[in-house]
């Protein structure tokens, strides 16, 4: 099959064109999915994260006129993933002071370091640690930002930064032994 | 430290990837198609719902200019051979012979009212209660200068231009009616516009004293010798100066002496003329010597119409299995029927009909085979251009096939069947011409049709269920055809008319913007309509 360019998928996404929205999902669908583990709990959810993602991108595929399809995919579906945490937490008022991370990393007994490992380690940090982790390290965000996002304030998204920083650290540790 | 574990973990979420579930494109494709359905439903009664308050629009806009012209009353319908009873004032001396002419008394032959003109309770016209429509279309104020004029001028001298009757109102008229209508020269003497208007209840209930009333008033003679039947003959008339209209023949009633003239040796006219216009003879008017004057533009008749229709498509592309019926067997199921539904808007003038719309309809190919051997390379299909040596070759069509997967190339055994559904919206320009017989309609046209591929869907299967899906890519977005068919209605009512209808169309072009698959689809569209008339 010949490959089309990028441009060309874009351009017949902008159309609905099923075969484009094929490709561009064949294309970009394992890096999407890599985003939404780590910022799911489980691969259920991520799975659903990247299927409401993807619908998403291509009912607004017409308001992209950026040049990096992956990052604005990408934030797309951070996006998502925050207002779905924004959702639960305004519906079960979440409250992730009760978590203690030290007992979560010692139920884990990952032994390696390889990208799965680390991030299957960020995907089970708690909801709130994960997200502000993310949004700070990986994404590069301030806090004040990732307060807006979050809908919380600054000063605990920077305990919450430090919490995961914590748990991470101590997980590392155990596993480097 | 803080920083050295951000970097690893951004580090490793660089160009992080895993796996999406092989069947995560599968939920992700129905779920847009479910999308896209339900966003094409509500495309479509959005534009149903313009098209239809677009269409009330303008009649009532239409309507609206109609009735600012005055004096329009609307009564009623005849449904049913109608006669009209129109009292004779003696006085007068009005020739009842229907068959004769006299020199003052126009004879009108065959008439058959069907919209009756709407006129003062006082009018000298009488209804009687077989008539049920009346639509006057016109104030009459030429009544209003000719009575002034009456009272001013000698009555055996009033000129022929104050005789004339404006045109006030439609009547349909019988050709086959055998009345005879003898009124005096006196018609345009109504007094008033008041003393003319026709209540129609009062003409039901009480033809005879509302005759009685106007021949005492006005010593107008109008004779009736005999019923009017209705039909296909409509006569526009109005107090003063009327206008006929007939199927074949449409006619004006003149009576303005000056206008006598105009009625030539054949005698097309109705002549009216007032007693004192004594010079003009009035003719006698048969059932073909109604001619024809000003058409009011308040004869156009918007619609509406539905029809669901049973489709009946060609085959769109072929299959080309193998010779060897040995190896395999092909059946092309090509042009199955299809349930297909469309909406129109229309409007109506002189029977021409003119016509758009929406109609969704699909074409749709089937193919089942059997490869016996189960050797792959027996079977040769072509189709839309699913290529096959052996494998099926991928050349024109979009599937769900991931990239690189083996099965980008999808051996010819592992499925039997395939469904091809190509799913159109037609928007056809219309002009058709309506036939009147009785209560039925015949309505035979002609159109130009552009169509839209709204979506279109391939599907490869096999007994044990894998299927592959996907979509055609060389296919042409829009296509223009030409169409023909008619429909045959009987009118229910005022509003209503039900029937049947069927329509072909016919594309020129391909459907593939492949040279190398040129077939050209036609449709054959039948089904039950319901045309709703405004």
């Amino acid at each position: 099959m010949k490959l089309k360019s990028i441009e060309a998928i874009l351009t017949a996404c902008k159309k609905n064109k099923s075969w484009a929205q094929a490709e561009l999902f064949e294309l970009f669908s394992d890096k999407m999915f890599g985003t939404c583990l780590y910022y799911t709990d489980n691969k259920a959810d991520a799975e659903d994260l990247l299927q409401d993602g993807f619908i998403h991108i291509f009912n607004n595929i017409k308001k992209y006129k950026q040049n990096n399809i992956e990052a604005w995919m990408r934030r797309v579906f951070i996006n998502l993933a925050l207002m779905q945490y924004r959702r639960d937490k305004n519906r079960l008022d979440i409250v992730d002071n009760n978590i203690e991370g030290v007992d979560y990393i010692e139920e884990n007994n990952d032994s390696g370091l390889d990208k799965d490992d680390l991030m299957t380690l960020i995907s089970k940090l708690p909801k709130q640690y994960r997200l502000v982790f993310n949004l700070y390290a990986i994404e590069g965000y301030k806090h004040r930002e990732i307060a807006e996002m979050l809908e919380i304030s600054e000063g605990t998204s920077k305990s919450n930064l430090a919490r995961a920083r914590n748990i991470l650290q101590t997980k590392i540790k155990n596993n480097s032994i | 430290m803080n920083n050295n574990i951000d970097d690893i973990f951004k580090n490793a979420a660089q160009n992080y990837s895993a796996p999406a579930p092989s069947n995560s494109w599968g939920k992700l494709d129905a779920a847009l198609k479910s999308q896209q359905k339900a966003l094409f439903i509500k495309k479509v009664y959005i534009a149903a719902s313009v098209i239809f308050i677009s269409g009330l629009a303008l009649f009532f806009a239409f309507n609206n200019d109609v009735t600012e012209q005055g004096a329009i009353v609307e009564s009623g319908k005849i449904e049913k051979q109608n006669t009209v009873n129109i009292v004779q004032n003696e006085n007068d001396g009005i020739v009842k012979n229907s068959n004769q002419i006299t020199s003052n008394s126009p004879v009108i032959n065959n008439i058959v009212v069907e919209k009756a003109v709407s006129l003062p309770s006082e009018s000298s016209l009488i209804v009687n209660e077989d008539i049920k429509k009346v639509d006057v279309r016109e104030s009459i104020s030429a009544i209003n200068n000719f009575k002034e004029k009456k009272e001013n001028k000698d009555e055996d001298k009033i000129s022929s231009e104050n005789k004339t009757i404006a045109q006030n109102s439609d009547i349909e008229v019988d050709a086959n009616a055998s009345v005879e209508i003898a009124g005096n020269n006196n018609f345009s003497e109504i007094d008033s516009q008041e003393d003319i208007a026709i209540n129609e209840k009062k003409a039901k209930e009480e033809p005879v004293e509302a005759l009685a009333n106007i021949d005492e008033k006005h010593q107008n003679t109008i004779v009736e010798k005999e019923k009017i039947t209705t039909e296909d003959v409509i006569i526009e008339v109005a107090v003063a100066g009327a206008k006929v209209e007939e199927n074949s023949t449409t006619s004006n009633i003149n009576k303005s002496a000056k206008e006598a003239p105009k009625a030539t040796e054949n005698s097309e006219s109705i002549v009216a003329n007032d007693i004192a216009d004594s010079d003009v003879d009035a003719k006698s008017i048969t059932e073909n010597q109604i001619i024809k004057k000003d058409k009011p533009k308040t004869d156009l008749k918007f619609f509406i119409g539905q029809t669901f229709g049973i489709t009946f498509t060609n085959a769109v592309s072929k299959d080309a299995v193998n010779s060897d019926p040995k190896l395999s067997i092909a059946n092309n199921n090509s042009g199955d029927i299809w349930i297909s539904a469309s909406i129109d808007l229309g409007v109506e003038k002189d029977n021409f009909i003119f016509r758009s719309g929406i109609r969704l309809y699909n074409h749709e190919v089937c193919g089942d085979f059997e490869i016996k051997e189960r050797d792959p390379y027996k079977v040769d299909l072509e189709n839309f251009g699913i290529s096959s040596l052996g494998y099926i070759r991928i050349l024109n069509i979009n599937t769900n096939v991931r990239l690189g997967n083996p099965l980008s190339a999808i051996y010819i055994q592992d499925f039997n069947r395939y469904n091809i559904t190509v799913r159109y919206v037609d928007i056809p320009l219309i002009v058709a011409y309506k036939f009147q017989y009785k209560k039925f309609s015949f309505i035979p046209h002609v159109g130009l049709n552009t169509t839209f591929l709204i979506s279109n869907d391939v599907m490869l299967e096999s007994d044990e269920g894998y299927y592959m899906h996907g979509e055609i890519k060389e296919i042409k977005d829009y296509m223009f055809g030409i169409s023909s068919g008619g429909g045959a209605y009987l009118n229910l009512g005022k509003h209503w008319m039900l029937g049947l209808d069927a329509d072909f169309i016919y594309y020129p072009g391909s459907i593939s913007s492949n040279p190398e698959f040129n077939y050209h689809p036609y449709s054959f569209i039948m089904g039950p309509s319901a045309v709703f008339k405004l």
